[in-house]
């Protein structure tokens, strides 16, 4: 009886979309079915079980946003562009730490770059975010912060109970000039944002 | 206002035709203020995205933690495990792995015998298989059930009955199978058979497919299981976050 209903690389990238309950049965799912492979890779290849632990969860993570953002375009399965994006954060670590010599001919990946958490200090922006969208008011957080983990305006409408997409992107649109005049009159976010985003 | 921002964020997310591309970028060379807007807004969604980047990467931590144990590898973790395992009563183990099952475990709740209590049927294998039923003998009672029904016993209450039998002997499937079958049938009893379906669903690790049958059963229940159903809602939604 304790079996796991396996999910379809079609419905998980479905479910990462949706967003959600099902979202984070398929996030689990890419979790179970690939944590001993990175790991396998991470401790052959100079690492210890924390930072292939480190690597998986960054890993997922780019993939979920690649998924959304609409980068992933199917043409191999989940487990291996998970493995494409872990090995390729995983080189980028040890390069930077200086562990590792460039001699097989493994290639970075080139969306590895766009993490936006290698340029900034997690905790800063936490509290920066955190600060600024409290001025905003519930219901404009919650529409900006769908919009930022790259939903979809009709998932948005769906999950926030705005009728329509349209709907949910007037009211995006509203929040976010609003959020712009909030860090326009501030003189200290507009620093902390040119200090971040330069 | 507005309208400016949606101009913006269309340059920005690469959603503006050619055309419409191309007129933005000229007045973009001429005019100061709205290059210095499409600056704020650029930098304005990097952060929101960032905020949004680690709060993922909070979550999926938080849910790998909880299935790894904190770290992966360790020899001593699996030998932790191992003893955990052996150690630790399947209920509990129950409880932390296997949700679905879990929520079927408390919701669950075997129908009333009305079969015996009103005499409907004196046939053999109905009156031995409703014994096994009440002594919960489900593995039993499901099989008698099955003869009974492919006998041509024409009381379709008896479906219910068995499939509450195979849900409760780990033959959740077969007892899926069975209901959606018996569904098509505008059987008199649908809602209670629906109810079924959605434990058994449950008991199948069919989260998804029980929500889903869950907010059906809701919208056209005329109250039965209502309170149990509006709660195991609530905790279908609560689950796997």
């Amino acid at each position: 009886m304790l079996q796991i209903l396996r999910i379809s690389d079609y419905n998980v990238v479905e479910y990462l979309k949706e967003g959600g309950r099902k979202e984070s049965r398929a996030i689990q799912q890419l979790l179970d079915q690939n944590r001993s492979k990175i790991s396998s890779y991470v401790l052959k290849n100079s690492g210890n079980s924390s930072d292939a632990e480190t690597i998986l969860v960054e890993g997922v993570t780019e993939l979920v946003f690649n998924v959304r953002k609409g980068k992933f375009r199917g043409d191999s399965s989940l487990s291996t562009y998970l493995f494409a994006i872990c090995r390729s954060l995983w080189l980028k670590s040890l390069k930077k730490n200086k562990r590792y010599t460039d001699d097989d001919g493994i290639i970075l990946m080139e969306d590895s770059a766009d993490s936006p958490l290698q340029q900034f200090n997690e905790q800063q922006i936490k509290s920066e975010v955190s600060y600024l969208l409290s001025s905003v008011g519930e219901a404009c957080k919650k529409v900006l912060e769908m919009w930022a983990q790259h939903y979809s305006m009709s998932d948005i409408s769906v999950q926030l109970g705005y009728k329509n997409s349209q709907i949910a992107m007037n009211k995006k649109n509203r929040c976010l000039t609003k959020l712009k005049d909030i860090v326009k009159d501030s003189a200290s976010h507009r620093e902390l944002l040119l200090s971040y985003l330069n | 206002m507005d309208e400016r921002t949606a101009k913006i964020d269309a340059y920005l997310s690469d959603s503006m035709s050619s055309e419409e591309k191309k007129a933005f970028e000229q007045q973009l060379e001429t005019d100061v203020e709205l290059k210095t807007e499409v600056e704020l807004q650029r930098k304005t969604f990097a952060l929101l995205e960032a905020a949004a980047y680690i709060e993922t990467k909070d979550k999926i931590h938080a849910m790998n933690e909880k299935k790894s144990g904190g770290s992966f590898g360790g020899t001593l973790l699996k030998v932790a495990a191992v003893l955990l395992v052996l150690i630790v009563p399947s209920y509990f183990i129950l409880n932390n792995q296997f949700n679905d099952q879990h929520l079927f475990a408390d919701y669950s709740e075997p129908y009333p015998d009305r079969v015996t209590t009103m005499g409907v049927s004196d046939q053999d294998y109905v009156t031995e298989a409703m014994s096994a039923y009440n002594k919960e003998k489900y593995d039993e009672a499901a099989k008698l059930l099955k003869k009974a029904r492919l006998s041509g016993t024409e009381y379709d209450l008896l479906v219910l009955y068995e499939a509450v039998s195979l849900t409760n002997s780990d033959q959740a499937k077969k007892a899926i199978e069975l209901l959606e079958i018996e569904m098509k049938n505008e059987s008199s009893n649908f809602v209670s058979l629906e109810w079924q379906l959605i434990l058994s669903l449950l008991a199948n690790d069919q989260g998804d497919e029980a929500e889903a049958q869950l907010e059906k059963f809701l919208k056209h229940n005329d109250g039965y299981q209502q309170e149990k159903a509006e709660a195991l809602q609530k905790d279908l939604n609560r689950i796997w976050r």
